[in-house]
């Protein structure tokens, strides 16, 4: 037992919260293209390489969070009311703990824990159903298996990893290397394959005496002598559409995708079905992580808000969605779409099936500068999924009146008919960001100094009315 | 040639071109805007349930009910116990048994410098990498903190001078307790460089007192302890080597030995007994100090035990001026001196309090100076160097110099 002998100093560093932090993942790749690629290096990356660090707030006081040395005040406590950071790096030669916030991946999990969303299995966006893609939750027992889970052998039985490696998503240099590692396991290799060779002339044999109606008990175990073996394997070399499922089986390769049609009367090494749980893996490779990447643990949906007044609602409590990007060109480029921020995650508009609520939203057709803080509508989040590149896919309906009528919702929403006039262009004054109704400077000065506390009260109980 | 043609190719490559987006002409402003006094509005004042005066008796005798149910409530429940105050390490720090790896561990000792800061010289003080910086050994950081504890206890008890020095930021109050515990001295801004070895131009106005075994002021030989020579410290801790190297140096010229919290980019022969461990984490810090200042409290207390029983833990003074001038003493006890220079105390003296009034009979000798230096050394070089006979009527009345207790806030 090598853990009986470490030192007392190696068994309590090895069980420090400090040396428990787990390493980076590596982030994620860009993609290999010769175009230039405009991404901002401080972007929020699409899931989080490294964990998030808190510290209680005595702690916090003094600047300790159990690192190397006190974090500043000033990019901590001063800046958050509730400061959460990633290390970068414990000490640099500057003499500095480098770190960031990490309240931006935590704070987007927050969100979408509010949501009350189940994680689906990942599947494409059909265009001309107008219903969402059924939801398959990924903890389902038979969907729910690795490479080692006893849960394998059921018929029918799925699995969202394999042991090796995805070929289609490999670089050259990878793809050597995989090559030398199998190479050099040739041996383990030729055994295991020798093993399964048995197994499939055992069933040959079995299903040939079960076909001849002899009794199945005396048949004998199957022996293969080294030449019918060797004929075996040159017969697979001599028929690539054979060797092909033998060796994705014998390697445990995730299949792989689609044959191209211009390939298809062509000789090549065809790939068994698929065992992947969810079909958008084998064009998009394996994920990276369990399907719910952890972010919600409910396999269902079906929960349902009993409202005190109204009863049980058949929609969850609609989310502000902020528009990021409307329709049209976007610099420069006419790439179309519309982008809206549910909860923090980028939804596209291609997803939002907007015609349940007649009409498409005004909101995500121009951009309206005349509103504080950026345009939003009400959606109903209603299928999440975590992709192959381990981004989240949010999917999210226009909230109906419907859905939004017995939470008190605003119901001056964006009208879809009518759009403001300064979108129309005919309209020539610069319009005020900093809106505030109109009312008396100097008494509402004196209020605010006297008592702060009540007007900021009442600052939050007042329904600010729009200015048209 | 084709007109059409060249029209389409133009007109391609112009699509392709980059060109300015249509700029609104609503951003064109033409118009003055009408509504452009930022207004706020009138908000009638929220009405309040009751003002100070309007209380009925029977709201007030709620709430007092309220408030005497609290205190009543508040003595149920768990009571929560071996939780982590951060405050305590500076309170009431760790005695030198009480140190052990977990805490040390906790208090993040263990973790030192960027790998590419190292100084070979500490090899045998790390354990390995991890992350790119250094891990100091646990087992080393407590054997060598036990053994620095153990060389300030000792010092203490023999009426030595000790200095601590941490001059980082936020090491203020840990620098000033540990010296406070320890009936020590402390710095916490910069050392003004050649207090030591140019000391007597540099202090040498500096106020000094004559103490008897007990802490006690003594009053005599007023003229010759202004006219002492500048007092050194006996033992200086360093918690930020790096910073104090001119410290450390004059401390070496002058054979003061120094204890320094080494991590793994200082040098560690700087200091006589290093203790390696992360000197940037107050924490880390904080209990080094707050260890060797209970060291240092326990040498105190020692020395004045031995001090009631009438055992003198160091050597005797010299007298200052010949013996026939010097006022009697008590025959019944030793009369014992100490100099030290004298300046307003602030903290809190550990001795005085166990001092028996009977027992204080000496003579004290205090320089007149008021002024504050930014420096405060006590003596250490001379402390009990000399020895000699002041007569008394059956012990010989001795005369040690030795640094005082009290520890001096710096200005």
């Amino acid at each position: 037992m090598a853990a009986a002998r470490l030192s007392p100093t190696a068994n309590l560093l090895r069980k420090s919260r400090l040396f428990a932090i787990p390493q980076a993942l590596t982030p994620p790749q860009e993609a290999p293209t010769s175009r230039a690629i405009a991404e901002s290096d401080t972007a929020t990356l699409p899931y989080p390489i490294r964990a998030s660090l808190v510290t209680p707030s005595s702690s916090l006081a003094r600047g300790d969070w159990g690192l190397k040395r006190p974090l500043p005040a000033k990019s901590t406590s001063d800046k958050s009311s509730r400061p959460i950071v990633r290390v970068l790096e414990l000490d640099t030669f500057e003499h500095t703990t480098d770190f960031e916030s990490a309240a931006d991946h935590t704070v987007t999990l927050e969100k979408f824990q509010e949501l009350h969303m189940p994680m689906s299995l990942p599947s494409k966006a059909s265009y001309a159903a107008s219903m969402v893609s059924k939801h398959v939750s990924p903890f389902e027992s038979h969907l729910d298996n690795t490479n080692t889970s006893p849960g394998l052998g059921e018929p029918g039985a799925k699995q969202f990893r394999h042991s090796g490696p995805w070929l289609a998503g490999q670089t050259e240099t990878e793809f050597q290397a995989f090559s030398k590692y199998v190479q050099k396991n040739k041996p383990e290799l030729l055994k295991k394959l020798r093993e399964s060779f048995v197994a499939k002339r055992t069933a040959e044999q079995w299903k040939q005496a079960q076909d001849n109606g002899e009794n199945l008990e005396n048949l004998e175990p199957v022996k293969v002598t080294d030449e019918e073996f060797q004929a075996y394997i040159k017969s697979l070399r001599a028929d690539p559409l054979a060797l092909g499922p033998v060796v994705f089986e014998l390697l445990d390769l995730p299949s792989a995708p689609a044959v191209p049609s211009n390939k298809i009367g062509t000789k090549y090494y065809q790939s068994p079905g698929t065992k992947l749980s969810a079909a958008e893996y084998t064009a998009f490779g394996p994920p990276k992580t369990h399907p719910s990447a952890g972010l919600s643990y409910t396999r269902s949906h079906a929960l349902i808000y009993n409202h005190p007044k109204y009863g049980p609602q058949a929609f969850q409590r609609p989310v502000e969605a902020r528009v990021l990007r409307p329709k049209g060109r976007f610099k420069g480029r006419s790439s179309g779409k519309a982008v809206t921020g549910v909860g923090g995650i980028a939804v596209d508009e291609s997803t939002m099936h907007t015609f349940i609520e007649k009409g498409s939203s005004a909101a995500n057709a121009v951009f309206d500068s005349s509103i504080p803080g950026g345009a939003k509508f009400w959606v109903n989040p209603v299928r999440s999924s975590v992709d192959s590149e381990g981004r989240i896919e949010l999917k999210a309906n226009r909230a109906s009146a419907t859905a939004k009528a017995p939470y008190g919702i605003d119901q001056n929403d964006f009208s879809p008919l009518s759009i403001s006039d300064i979108i129309r262009g005919d309209h020539r004054v610069v319009p005020k960001m900093d809106r505030q109704p109109s009312g008396d400077i100097a008494k509402n000065l004196i209020d605010s100094l006297t008592k702060p506390n009540k007007i900021r009260h009442a600052y939050k109980s007042r329904a600010v009315p729009r200015q048209s | 040639m084709i007109v059409r043609q060249l029209c389409l190719r133009q007109a391609r490559q112009l699509r392709a071109l980059p060109r300015q987006s249509r700029i609104l002409s609503r951003f064109s402003s033409t118009e003055t805007t009408v509504e452009t006094a930022v207004k706020t509005p009138v908000r009638p004042s929220p009405v309040e349930p009751g003002t100070s005066s309007g209380f009925s008796a029977t709201e007030v005798e709620a709430y007092q009910q309220k408030v005497q149910n609290k205190h009543v409530f508040h003595s149920f429940g768990s009571k929560v116990s071996g939780a982590y105050r951060p405050e305590s390490i500076i309170r009431s720090p760790p005695k030198p048994s009480e140190v052990t790896l977990e805490l040390l561990l906790a208090c993040q000792t263990h973790l030192g410098h960027s790998t590419s800061r190292w100084n070979p010289q500490n090899s045998r003080y790390i354990y390995g990498v991890r992350d790119g910086i250094h891990i100091l050994s646990l087992d080393l950081t407590a054997a060598h903190l036990r053994r620095a504890a153990k060389v300030v206890e000792e010092v203490s008890a023999r009426g030595g001078l000790v200095l601590f020095v941490g001059t980082r930021k936020g090491q203020k109050r840990t620098v000033v307790r540990a010296a406070e515990l320890a009936g020590a001295y402390h710095l916490f801004e910069r050392w003004i460089p050649g207090s030591l070895t140019n000391g007597q131009q540099i202090l040498g106005h500096c106020e000094k007192k004559l103490v008897n075994p007990f802490d006690e002021q003594v009053h005599m030989w007023e003229n010759e302890v202004e006219e002492y020579p500048a007092l050194k410290p006996d033992l200086v801790v360093c918690l930020n080597p790096l910073e104090n190297e001119v410290l450390l140096h004059e401390c070496g010229l002058n054979n003061v030995p120094t204890i320094g919290v080494i991590d793994t980019d200082a040098n560690p022969t700087s200091v006589t007994y290093p203790i390696p461990s992360n000197d940037d984490s107050l924490r880390a810090v904080g209990l080094i100090a707050g260890v060797l200042g209970r060291a240092g409290q326990a040498g105190q207390k020692r020395r004045l035990e031995e001090a009631q029983k009438g055992n003198l833990t160091y050597e005797r003074m010299a007298p200052l001026v010949s013996t026939e001038n010097v006022a009697k003493p008590s025959p019944a006890h030793l009369p014992l001196m100490n100099v030290s220079d004298g300046q307003p105390v602030e903290a809190a003296s550990a001795a005085p309090s166990a001092v028996e009034p009977a027992r204080t009979e000496a003579v004290s000798a205090e320089a007149a100076s008021a002024e504050l230096s930014s420096v405060e050394l006590a003596s250490a070089e001379a402390a009990g160097t000399e020895a000699a006979s002041a007569e008394a009527a059956n012990a010989e009345p001795t005369i040690a110099e030795r640094g005082t207790d009290s520890p001096k806030k710096q200005q």
